[in-house]
Parts: C-alpha cells; structure tokens; sequence
C-alpha cells in the first residue's frame, strides 16, 4: 500500500445562503439570469495530507469548518475547489443512528446501518453478537427503538456503526455522549482500530481525548487551518484561543445562567422523563428534587452549598433489598460526583408492593460553575447492573462561580492548603 | 460514468443491480413499516382492496346504476373501475412519496455516503408490490362471481416490469426537484388529481371524440390502464403496438429521470 489514506488539496466549499426559498426558486427558473444568493465559504483553501495509520484530531470552535471538512472527506458533499481522494473503505459517523427507524428494533436497525455503510447483511448478522456486547443493552436489541432511552440509542448507534472495520473512520464528536464507562468502552475500541492500522480522522472539543488517542491535530479557525501539529501543541493552542473568548465574553455580558430554576416548574416528572428512563419497573422514581438544607426550594445553587437531593421512590413489587444512588454530570456526560446507600453503608429497608420512601442525600457541591444533570437509579445489587428503575436526566441544576471569585479549575474545587517558603 | 450512448442507456440498470441488497432491504423495511404495529398487520393490504371494491360496487353498481360502456353490465362498473384503479394507485403513491422522500431521509443524504437513488426506487417497488397484493385480492373476487382470469394474465407481468420503468423515472425526476423546490410536493398532490381524471379510469376512452385521441396516445397512464383491462377484465392479450409505444415511453423516462437525478445529487447534500 503506497500513498497517504487521505489526501486534501487545496479545498475550498462555499454554501449557496438565499434570503427566503422563493429566491432560490426564482434563480432556479432564471437560470442564473439574476443571482439571488449570497457565498458562504465553510472552508478556504484546506490542504491536509493523512498517512496511514494516523489518528487526527479536528478541534476548533464552532463554525470553524471541522464537520463540512469530514462531510467533503467523506465524499457526501462535493468541494467548490480543490480534489480530495481516499483510498480505502471509508465509515463515516458524522451522526449517530443516521437512518434508524423508531418503529424497528434495535436489530433490524443495525442491520440496515450495516448495508448503508456497504457491509452484506450475512456479514452484519456475523457481527451482531459483538456489537450487542459492545452496546449492553440487553434484551433491548429485540425492542423498537423508540423504547430506547436516549442514552441506550447513543449507544447502539455507535457499536453498530463502529464495528465495521473500516480502513477510513471518520467521527464527528460521536464520542462526547454516553456515560463514562461507555466512554471508556469506545476509547479502547478505538485503540484497537488503532492497533488494527486504521486511518481515523475525528472532530472533538474534548482536549484530553485529544491528547490521549490522537497521533496528530489540526486547529481549524473560520474555514481556514490555523495549525497542524503534535497533539498536545494543538490542544493548548486551542485552550489559549477558548480561554480569551471566554474572557471577552465575560467581561461584555453578565453570565446568563444566573436564576434558573433547579428543577422545571409544574412540569410533570413522570412525563418529562419517559425517554430517559429504563429498568424493570418494579421500582419507580417519583420525583427528585433539590433542596437547601432546611427544605427550602432551591434555584441556582451557589459554589459549595450544602445541598440536599431528594429521591421518593415507590415499589410496585416486594423488594427486599434495594440500592438508591444518583450521579451528576457535567455537560460533556462525564460524572462528576455520586454515591449511592451501599457505598455509604445506610440499609434501605425492605419494601412491600405499594409501599414508597424518600431517600435524601446531603452533601457539599464544590463545583466548576455550570450546569449538571442528576441521575438517579434503584438497584437490587451493587454488582449487577440490574436495574428497577434508571433515570437520566432526572434534574438540571446550575453551579455558580464562588462569590470570593475564586477561579475553579478542572471540575471540583478540593480544600488545599498552600505554603510558600523561601528555600 | 461513462459518456458513450449505449453506456448512458444501461447504467440506470447498472446501478439497481450493483445496490440489490441494499434495496431489498429498504423494501422489506417499507412494506414492515406500513404495517408495523398494527393489529391486523400485512391483512391491511387485503382489506384495503376489498374495501374499496366493495364501497365502489355500492355507490356505482346500486345507487347510481351507471354502465361503464353499453355492453358492460351495471353490476360490473366497480370491476371495470378497479382495473384502471389498480395501477394508478400504486404510481400515485410511488410518485407523490417519492416527491417527499429525500428531504425525509436527510440524515442519510447529509450524514451518510448512501446511493441516494434507491430511496425514490425502493418506494416504487414497495408500490408494485402492494399493487399486486390488491390484484390477487381482486383476482380471487373475479373467481367467486365467475370470472375465470385466461392466460392473457400473462401478460401482467410485461405490464408491471414497464411500469416499475415509467414510475421509477418519474420518481427520480420528482425526487430531484423537490430538493430544489419543495413546493414540488403540494404541487405532485394536485397534478395527481389532475392526471387521474384525464386517465379514462372512471369513464370509458369511448367517450373521447376522435380528434382528441391524440392526448389520450400521449398520456402513458392509459396504456397502462387499457393493457390491465384488457388482461384482466376482458381476458383478451393486450394490444402489442400500443404496448410496445409504452415501452418506449417507459425506457425514456427512466433513462433520463436516472440522469437527472445522477447529476444532481452532488447538489443534495448541500440543499437538504
């Protein structure tokens, strides 16, 4: 094999903007007589060479061109200028579950997926048990995708589409979704792509993912390349640019996510939650909510507050043994904090059909400022991933920044105590 | 793509034949999705035949007792009625979904590279083969009053594979211009409408003056009607030489409704 995967030369993409359709319609019939539309060039003049076996990262902000670069590299959208050829078999996730049919299940979606991205349906039959493996979600495979909380769809979408072989992967920000350990799930199964001399090209604003998996970067600035180099390099090239936009904005506006509501008023939890959800129903998350110490409704939450989560939680059968726990998630999916009443050593008491408790967690959020999701969950075991009920999404509460103005770096602030001396 | 005319002529073929499975696969998932999740599933596509035939043999047979022609019974309208019925709803459907079809899959045209040319053709198919559901259903009906289908039954199947022809280019066309313009779909709705009534299938060619006879040549939907009465119906085989004007017809819409679509869909990605 001779020659790079991926080769772009000198490419440029200009999106054709009309004011309203009825101008797009009318150039149409004028045949270009008059000229309605304006020129919007996603990129200018890229050229990228991509060798075999690299792992490149995309990062820029949004509207830099990252996701039309992917889209031309994978031939779904010509470029206006330029040529670009790829040699090999090319998967491209630019979207995660691109053509799945909520009526179908999870089976026979992958199955189609497999033939879009040109495997035989005997080859994708093969592959079937490795990609439930990959996914785990269990029975789920024979269920409509509908049923899907959003989380298991994320997930199935993306062993299926990763599980072809592709010589070419091509990932657009697919990774940043799903929990923390299906994250982890995928890194390896990216490494092992890796080992296998795959090509992958793929957009991410995570930096440290950035750093951890990919040979090589590019930071791309409106359409343009900025830079091309070692990983670590490009990362803090880019931190240096987000960190002085951040401070512009910052010094212009006031921060918009001040006086939020913890959680959506009136809005009916069971409604609300119905995608996010999934277990055997023996057990039922009623309600979760965020309260100050002395029961008070709590909006925003200021940096350290004590604060209290509430969990009810009905039975609808005899359960013995029970766990209730809850996680917080920033933005990214990461879990930042969470615990659950085995790993603190609180019984639950047994429960009969019918019968309901409230479990309440107190605890301090010395935390970035934000926003995070609260999931709550009831286990039989805490082993087993054997759920009663799963809830994701249960409640978005907002952090904000400590009042000292104190600068929270990473996600949670840890007492220290500093000491300088003269040596 | 090769330039050369023979190469132009075969490479619609061409490219059905290299994304078989993919549409077999969308075919199967199409006729599923009509059904899924319902009680009575696939018996729908008896039903629905059995129905209309039924509504129609009411309205027209009883309440109105209109003949078709004079030599065909008032009882027989509905059956008159369905043959031309037949046909026309498997392309009404085909086309005026075909007319929605890429701006309803646009993630697979913006986020996948998919042969965006089976979407319009796998509709087609779909149709065809609801369409034949409703003639077995209909056959089975002629056979309880009496009426047994003779060996010009063959000659359905010649009919059929033209037909995929004819509503496959025309599909690819209509596909095509609905991502340019949307309005194409309201539009596809209304010609449709149009279209039928100047298709005899609720009144009889007789009626058409000579000197008239050319628009009734031009309009491809009659032959197609007049092959499947004939066949059906009356048990007689289809004439040849209007059959084979049809063919001609056919071979050309779909030729350049392929070439429209092929050289257009570079564009999609970009207009979805």
């Amino acid at each position: 094999m001779a020659g790079p995967a991926i080769e772009v030369d000198h490419v440029s993409k200009a999106y054709r903007i009309y004011p309203t359709p009825r101008h797009q319609a009318l150039e149409l019939f004028l045949l270009g007589a008059r000229c309605y539309h304006t020129d919007f060039w996603a990129l200018t003049d890229v050229s990228l060479r991509v060798e075999r076996g690299t792992t490149l990262g995309l990062v820029g902000n949004n509207g830099s061109g990252k996701s039309t670069l992917l889209q031309v590299i994978a031939g779904i959208t010509p470029p206006t200028r330029g040529r670009v050829s790829v040699d090999g078999r090319v998967a491209s996730l630019l979207e995660l579950g691109a053509g799945f049919n909520p009526e179908f299940t999870g089976r026979e979606n992958v199955e189609v997926q497999g033939v879009v991205m040109g495997i035989s349906p005997e080859e994708t039959r093969a592959r079937l048990p490795a990609i439930e493996a990959f996914a785990g979600i269990g029975d789920f495979i024979d269920r409509p995708v509908k049923q899907y909380s959003s989380g298991m769809f994320v997930r199935l979408a993306f062993s299926a589409a990763i599980h072809v072989d592709p010589d070419i992967l091509l990932v657009d920000e697919a990774l940043a979704v799903g929990d923390v350990a299906f994250q982890h799930q995928c890194i390896r199964r990216i490494r092992e792509l890796q080992a296998g001399g795959a090509t992958i090209v793929f957009v991410s604003h995570d930096m440290a993912m950035v750093r951890a998996v990919c040979t090589e970067a590019m930071l791309l600035d409106g359409g343009r390349v900025e830079a091309h180099g070692d990983p670590a390099t490009i990362a803090n090239l880019y931190h240096a640019r987000t960190a002085s936009l951040e401070a512009a904005a910052a010094a212009g506006a006031p921060p918009a996510d001040t006086g939020a509501a913890a959680a959506p008023e009136g809005d009916d939890f069971e409604e609300r939650v119905r995608l996010f959800r999934h277990g055997t129903g023996e057990a039922r998350i009623r309600l979760v909510e965020l309260v100050d110490p002395d029961g008070g409704p709590l909006g925003t939450v200021p940096f350290d507050a004590e604060v209290v989560l509430r969990v009810h939680v009905s039975y609808d059968r005899d359960v013995p043994v029970s766990i209730v726990g809850f996680s917080l998630r920033d933005r990214t999916g990461t879990d930042v904090v969470g615990t659950n009443t085995h790993e603190e050593r609180v019984a639950v008491p047994a429960r009969r059909a019918g019968e309901s408790l409230v479990v309440e967690f107190r605890q301090r959020l010395p935390l970035a400022r934000g926003t995070y999701s609260v999931t709550t969950a009831v286990a039989r075991h805490p082993e087993v991933p054997d759920y009663l009920d799963w809830v994701d999404n249960a409640l978005v509460l907002t952090v904000l920044p400590p009042e000292s103005g104190k600068t929270v770096h990473g996600k949670v602030s840890l007492p220290v105590t500093v000491s300088v001396r003269a040596s | 793509m090769p330039i050369t005319p023979g190469g132009a002529l075969l490479s619609p073929f061409r490219a059905l034949v290299v994304q078989r499975r993919v549409i077999e696969l969308f075919v199967a998932r199409d006729l599923r999705g009509r059904y899924v999740n319902s009680a009575l599933g696939l018996w729908w596509a008896v039903i629905q035949p059995l129905f209309l035939l039924a509504v129609y043999t009411f309205v027209f047979s009883y309440i109105m007792q209109v003949r078709f022609t004079e030599n065909v019974d008032t009882g027989e309208f509905a059956l008159v009625l369905f043959c031309g019925l037949l046909p026309w709803l498997a392309f009404a459907d085909a086309v005026t979904r075909a007319s929605s079809v890429l701006v309803e899959q646009t993630p697979l045209i913006k986020k996948v590279v998919f042969p965006s040319e089976i979407l319009p053709v796998h509709l087609v198919l779909s149709a065809l083969l609801v369409e034949l559901i409703g003639l077995a259903v209909f056959l089975a009906v002629l056979v309880v009053l009496g009426r047994l289908p003779g060996p010009a039954l063959f000659a359905i199947p010649v009919v059929l594979a033209l037909q995929f022809l004819f509503t496959t280019g025309v599909a690819w066309v209509l596909a095509t211009f609905a991502v340019y313009l949307r309005d194409v779909r309201q539009l596809v709705g209304l010609l449709l409408t149009l279209w039928m009534f100047l298709t005899p299938i609720v009144w009889p060619p007789t009626l058409v003056p000579d000197r008239f006879l050319w628009v009734l040549r031009l309009n491809p939907m009659w032959y197609v009607v007049e092959a499947y009465r004939s066949a059906v119906y009356y048990g007689r085989i289809p004439d040849p030489i209007p059959l084979a004007v049809f063919a001609g017809m056919a071979l050309t819409v779909f030729v350049c409704g392929y070439w429209i679509f092929h050289r257009s869909k570079q564009t999609f990605a970009d207009l979805l």
